[in-house]
């Protein structure tokens, strides 16, 4: 399965997103940002990403809460979920398949988004 | 304020206190009787001179009793004597 | 000694009250009332019922009738003998349901009837005109005294005289609504006047019996001797008129307006009844057996065609006492101005009350419960109507005095007031003392009462119909008085036995015979959303102030910190009864179903509540102390479990935020100074994310700063640096900087300046500190569409400084307000706003630094924060315990 789109980034902040997309974009994905936790479900139903960054700290809906969605939900429970944490790494929410401690470096940001994208 | 149970006697304080408030009464109704029959059983003696020394006298002495009764009756217990 | 000096003096005089009563009353306000406060002043208060009707017409009414004129005050005698378990228990019961005048008494006792406060306040207006009309008239007749013969009076005189003391009573007596109907002012001149009356009583007393006469056994004889002249049959006693004048007087002395106001509104406990039982009888027994030997030897010195009324005054001036007779004449002004003044706050307040607000409330139906509405003062409104119904008592009495050309005998018309207002007494005494007295019963007696006495009493007095007939033997007024209130009497009891009262008046009835504070009914519980309506209510009443301090006060007893207590049922009825001694019981319970919206009580809560047996009632008070007790222990349990819950989930919070707030600021520098390294960027990308990095570092050293700013504080390791200050001029420099938030939107500030310019002592930068944080919070939060921001500047009871900065958004939402101060609590803010959450905390900990407080203050509309500054900061270091 293929998506004309490659990352959804769900991110509040406004330059962090600006920064993330500026990065991804240059490597060659294609990169659509939302900065809004509770449309976050609707875009990537809609979208259908192959790789989902989700920030942790969300206005609306938290990321926490968005990811748990996405687990219980049939059709995206399989998603590929990238979350990015601002907080400590302790009591992080079960279900992302990798996690990205802020602040990156943006090689391990490319790195991780690698290792997503090739593995399809 | 705390609980109280009602006592059914009084120390010699209190025992004092609430015969003086009857006696409040006694002085009242003593002085409404002396204001009210001699003036009206027999006005021919008790409009005139020997009505106002009557009724000066009369209400002096209430004024007095009164006052010294008011004395001993400092600060109530708050719940005895609602029993007008 | 002219009219025009006289005239003069008496202004004086009234100036001279003025600046009394001024003082007074800015003692109270200032809390040092307590040494005015004493049975003293509260006895010679109650010499307002010596009005110029005693001073001047007793005389006239010994001369004409005897020892009769005795009646007056033999019955005032009789009751404050038994003042100790009568009158102190009307007192206790008076002041428990926070009565406010007898009318509503009478309303709150009968179920909080509206309709028989309305019929009790019209009878005490009927009587009252005239009486009041009497006083003007004394006035005019003394000043005319002093004039030559046949020299015109100054026109107008009695208008003045009425405009003065209008002007008097409504500065003392409409200065503030308070929860109490207290006046400190008028209490203290009535003290006063008091005072100056009975001095120039003794004076006048003295000289005429030691004087003229040869002392008291001289004047004991010549009335022997007058008793064998013609004139001597009018001083025959009769039964009936010694008996009736008796009773109604003993009724008077409580039941009239102006006695009920300042022997049971303006008592402030029963105790003082223990001096004023004996003393104001010695008052009284002082001023009139005084009367007899200026009414005997006027009799002899004066000429056969003069005016017995006015023999005070005619005496020392034939013997050439001008000075005497100026003093008396200030005597006679006082009583006269002490009856006015009262008798005008107590109808007043009666008329505001239970005519004039309830009309407004009906006519205003729809509107009130209705949002639009709730931004009107009801406090203003209501003292508008009482200066309203001030003027209309004092003018009512001066066209009286007009119509009536003021001729009858100055005993008359004081007679006719006695006896109208005794028609009240029959549902008071009955109603204080059997529990099955009904409403019903009540308003058929009243009326029935009222009808006769102005068919056989008050329109015939007015010369408008003929007296009635009686059969021979029988005195007419004696008849027609024992008339009316037999049928008073037997109406209230026999309605009242066949009647069943509704459960309110039940309730009140209980309270009312057996003196326990009302009761509760279990479904009066209200929805807690409506306190925060109840507190407006209650600031449109009393003033946002005072209905503040009082629900601090309530929500403190159910063991809560903060301005809004539980609607529990004791709260609701507390306020009602506080609301009450303002308005009337009527319309409290009136105002309350409109804002609380409570439904009817049933016969059956009554029985669940309030059992009729009284050995339930010893259990129920027993159990319902410790309980409430108990109720107050868990509630302040609770609130503080609530609130270590939410701190420890807030605590843990804590560091995961500052990592976010720390670590979110540091990605976007990290990920941009790397992007800059790449080649091949353009140079407008370079710059913009060169700002980027700068933005994202100056938020970072904000952030930084605040954190130590807290850090510093919480430790303590802070100095305070004190200084004197204008707060005007912070307050300018705080609004220029805060500007700088939300510099898109227009904000209206309103202020007052004057207020403002006062010194502080604080450290100066610490407070500015907070003033720029809570008025760019305010930019920020603020939702209206046209905000406005509020600033008031007071100075605080206790010398410190108080600082309202308030706007006219949407407010902060109940269950978020025990939060906004602490830490990271930003609330609902999508947005972000800029700062990290850190605001309030370090607005907190300043004001706990300067040994003062912040805190929200409810039920204003929008936000509204507090800033409340002791009168000198804490001495440095002392209190760095914490």
């Amino acid at each position: 399965m293929t998506s004309a789109i490659d990352v959804l980034l769900i991110e509040d902040e406004p330059s962090i997103a600006e920064a993330v997309r500026f990065v991804l974009t240059r490597e060659g994905w294609n990169c659509r940002h939302c900065a809004n936790g509770s449309e976050a479900i609707g875009q990537i139903r809609r979208l259908k990403p192959r790789l989902v960054i989700l920030d942790l700290m969300l206005p609306g809906r938290s990321g926490g809460e968005l990811l748990a969605d996405l687990r219980a939900d049939s059709v995206l429970a399989r998603q590929p979920v990238l979350l990015l944490t601002a907080r400590g790494t302790d009591a992080l929410p079960e279900g992302a398949d990798r996690v990205l401690a802020k602040p990156f470096a943006n090689a391990d940001l490319r790195l991780v988004v690698h290792e997503f994208l090739d593995r399809a | 304020m705390k609980p109280r149970t009602r006592r059914l006697f009084l120390g010699r304080e209190g025992y004092r206190r609430r015969r003086a408030a009857d006696a409040t009464r006694v002085v009242m109704a003593a002085f409404a009787l002396a204001a009210l029959l001699p003036p009206i059983w027999l006005p021919q003696y008790f409009s005139y001179a020997l009505g106002t020394v009557w009724l000066a006298a009369t209400w002096s002495l209430t004024i007095l009793a009164t006052a010294a009764l008011h004395r001993i009756l400092t600060q109530p217990p708050a719940e005895d004597e609602d029993d007008a | 000694m002219t009219p025009e000096t006289l005239g003069a003096a008496a202004i004086a005089y009234i100036a001279l009250m003025f600046l009394l009563a001024h003082a007074a009353d800015r003692a109270a306000a200032r809390g040092r009332w307590r040494w005015m406060d004493r049975p003293v002043v509260y006895t010679l208060s109650l010499s307002v019922y010596c009005s110029a009707w005693t001073f001047f017409g007793a005389v006239g009414y010994a001369s004409r009738s005897g020892l009769e004129f005795l009646t007056i005050y033999l019955g005032p005698g009789i009751v404050f003998a038994g003042a100790w378990w009568g009158l102190r228990r009307l007192l206790r019961v008076a002041r428990m349901h926070r009565v406010t005048s007898i009318a509503d008494l009478i309303s709150s006792r009968f179920g909080k009837s509206a309709a028989l406060a309305a019929l009790v306040t019209l009878i005490s207006m009927l009587a009252a005109t005239p009486y009041i009309a009497l006083q003007l008239q004394s006035f005019t007749m003394a000043i005319s005294v002093f004039a030559e013969p046949g020299d015109p009076l100054p026109g107008n005189i009695s208008l003045w005289v009425g405009i003065g003391l209008a002007a008097f009573t409504i500065l003392f007596g409409t200065r503030n609504l308070a929860a109490d109907e207290r006046h400190h002012g008028v209490v203290m001149a009535i003290a006063v006047e008091a005072v100056v009356k009975l001095a120039a009583f003794i004076a006048v007393g003295t000289y005429v019996l030691w004087g003229l006469a040869d002392g008291p056994a001289d004047v004991l004889a010549r009335i022997d001797r007058l008793a064998e002249s013609p004139e001597g049959q009018g001083w025959l006693i009769r039964p009936d008129r010694w008996f009736t004048l008796i009773a109604l007087s003993g009724a008077a002395v409580v039941v009239l307006p102006r006695m009920f106001h300042v022997l049971v509104v303006e008592a402030n406990d029963e105790d003082r009844l223990r001096h004023a039982g004996w003393a104001f009888p010695a008052y009284l027994a002082a001023m009139s057996f005084l009367v007899l030997p200026i009414a005997v030897i006027g009799r002899d010195f004066l000429p056969a065609d003069a005016n017995p009324d006015l023999y005070v005054l005619t005496l020392p001036l034939s013997q050439g006492l001008d000075t005497l007779a100026a003093l008396v004449f200030l005597g006679g002004f006082s009583s006269a101005m002490s009856m006015v003044v009262v008798s005008a706050i107590a109808l007043s307040t009666m008329m505001a009350n239970h005519w004039l607000v309830p009309l407004w409330l009906w006519l205003r139906q729809a509107t009130l419960s209705a949002p639009a509405g709730a931004q009107e003062d009801l406090g203003a409104l209501m003292l508008n109507a009482r200066r309203l119904a001030i003027v209309a008592v004092i003018g009512a009495g001066w066209v009286y005095h007009q119509a009536s050309g003021g001729t009858a005998a100055l005993a008359a018309m004081g007679i006719v007031a006695f006896s109208g207002m005794a028609q009240v007494l029959p549902a008071m005494v009955v109603g204080l003392s059997w529990r099955g007295a009904t409403r019903r019963g009540a308003t058929a007696g009243v009326l029935a009462g009222a009808l006769i006495w102005a068919q056989m009493v008050f329109l015939p007095s007015l010369g408008l119909i003929a007296p009635p007939v009686m059969p021979a033997g029988i005195d007419p007024f004696a008849g027609a008085v024992l008339l009316a209130l037999s049928v008073n009497l037997t109406l209230l009891i026999l309605v009242s036995l066949i009647d069943f009262p509704d459960p309110v008046e039940r309730m009140q009835a209980l309270s009312f015979v057996h003196a326990i504070a009302p009761d509760s009914t279990p479904n009066e519980a209200a929805p807690s959303t409506k306190s925060e309506e109840l507190l407006t209510l209650a600031g449109r009443i009393w003033g946002s102030e005072n209905a503040l301090e009082f629900f601090r006060g309530m929500a403190e007893q159910q063991g809560k910190s903060g301005y809004l207590p539980d609607l529990t049922p004791r709260f609701l009825v507390d306020f009602e009864r506080r609301l009450a001694g303002t308005v009337g019981a009527a319309t409290a319970a009136a105002l309350m179903t409109r804002v609380v919206g409570r439904g009817g009580v049933t016969v059956a809560d009554l029985m669940e509540v309030a059992g009729e047996a009284s050995q339930a009632r010893e259990a129920n008070r027993r159990l319902e102390l410790t309980s409430s007790e108990l109720a107050r222990t868990a509630a302040m349990l609770r609130e503080t479990n609530d609130k270590l819950t939410a701190l420890s989930a807030h605590k843990d919070a804590f560091l995961g935020q500052i990592s976010h707030e720390l670590r979110t600021p540091m990605t976007s520098i990290q990920a941009f100074s790397e992007i800059l390294k790449e080649p091949g960027l353009s140079d407008e990308d370079r710059s913009r994310f060169a700002g980027i990095i700068h933005d994202e570092a100056s938020r970072l050293t904000r952030l930084l700063q605040d954190l130590i700013d807290l850090a510093v504080l919480e430790v303590g390791s802070a100095r305070l640096k004190p200084a004197v200050i204008n707060l005007h001029d912070l307050i300018e420099r705080a609004l220029a900087a805060s500007g700088a938030t939300a510099p898109q939107r227009t904000f209206t500030i309103q202020r007052n300046r004057p207020a403002e310019h006062m010194s502080v002592i604080t450290d100066p930068d610490r407070l500015l500190q907070v003033l720029i944080n809570v008025i760019a919070n305010a930019r920020k939060y603020c939702d209206a569409e046209f905000p406005v921001i509020r600033i008031d500047t007071r100075r605080a009871a206790a010398g410190g400084t108080e600082i309202d900065i308030s706007d006219n958004g949407s407010g902060i939402a109940p269950e978020s307000r025990a939060l906004i101060f602490e830490k990271f609590a930003r609330l609902n803010d999508p947005a972000r706003a800029g700062g990290a959450g850190l605001g309030l905390a370090i607005c907190k900990e300043i004001m706990e630094f300067l040994g003062g407080r912040i805190a929200y203050l409810p039920g204003r509309g929008g936000a509204c924060f507090r800033i409340t500054l002791p009168a000198r900061p804490p001495v440095s270091q002392a209190n760095d315990a914490n």
